[in-house]
């Protein structure tokens, strides 16, 4: 989506105080904006942040639950030292 | 097929070429298709189809022997050390000992061998053997 800005230029030197405190006033709240604009964006690295843990701890549960350990058993062989008459 | 002692083992440590108490023993591991001959097969070379897969080394692991005598029950235990393959993938169904010279295979004198009477299985885990005893009853 493509957005069209225009822009105006004014000399705030031949501005009167009313031009002025409006200007002043969407200055504010272009901050106020921002600031909005900020929050959201750390609730969304924060929503990131915790989906990448998320999916890093169901990787390693992955590797782990592939891992499997075996053991053999040990024997006991039997040899006979008989006389022999 | 069950555990056995080559009968090689005998002869050697009986001519003295086997010290259990100081010569340096392995331990490899075979699949179900070594068809071990207790009497034709006597060094390493003799035995096929060792295992192969990740964390394991051709030829195996070193394994600690002790040898105690039991006078109460007349006999001699030859311990054959276990080990362990750590992050290994490996299906072994026998370990074969062996005394290892540190070269050729058709210089090391064959042991015994445990056959474990079932394919065992590690995938990306530890593979541990357990120990063996080489016991000698005098009857």
């Amino acid at each position: 989506m493509t957005q069209q800005t225009t822009t105006v230029s004014y000399k705030l030197s031949e501005m009167t105080v009313d031009q002025l405190v409006q200007v002043s006033q969407g200055l504010g709240h272009q901050i106020d904006k921002l600031r909005a604009d900020r929050v959201h964006l750390g609730k969304l690295i924060a929503q990131k942040l915790r989906d990448q843990r998320v999916a890093d701890l169901k990787a390693q549960i992955a590797d782990l639950e592939a891992q499997v350990n075996a053991e053999a058993p040990g024997a006991v062989i039997e040899a006979t030292a008989a006389t022999v008459s | 097929m069950a555990s056995l002692i080559y009968n090689r083992a005998l002869e050697l440590w009986a001519r003295g070429n086997i010290d259990f108490d100081t010569d340096t023993f392995k331990v490899m591991l075979t699949t179900s298709a070594y068809a071990e001959n207790k009497d034709t097969h006597d060094f390493r070379d003799d035995v096929t189809n060792e295992v192969a897969g990740a964390g394991y080394t051709a030829g195996g692991n070193t394994a600690t022997v002790t040898v105690t005598l039991d006078t109460a029950n007349d006999r001699l235990d030859i311990t054959l050390g276990g080990t362990t393959w750590p992050a290994s993938t490996i299906t072994a169904r026998k370990a074969v000992y062996y005394k290892s010279r540190g070269g050729a295979a058709t210089a090391d004198e064959l042991i015994a061998v445990n056959d474990f009477g079932a394919d065992v299985i590690s995938s990306s885990g530890t593979f541990t053997l357990n120990a063996s005893t080489l016991r000698i009853t005098n009857t």
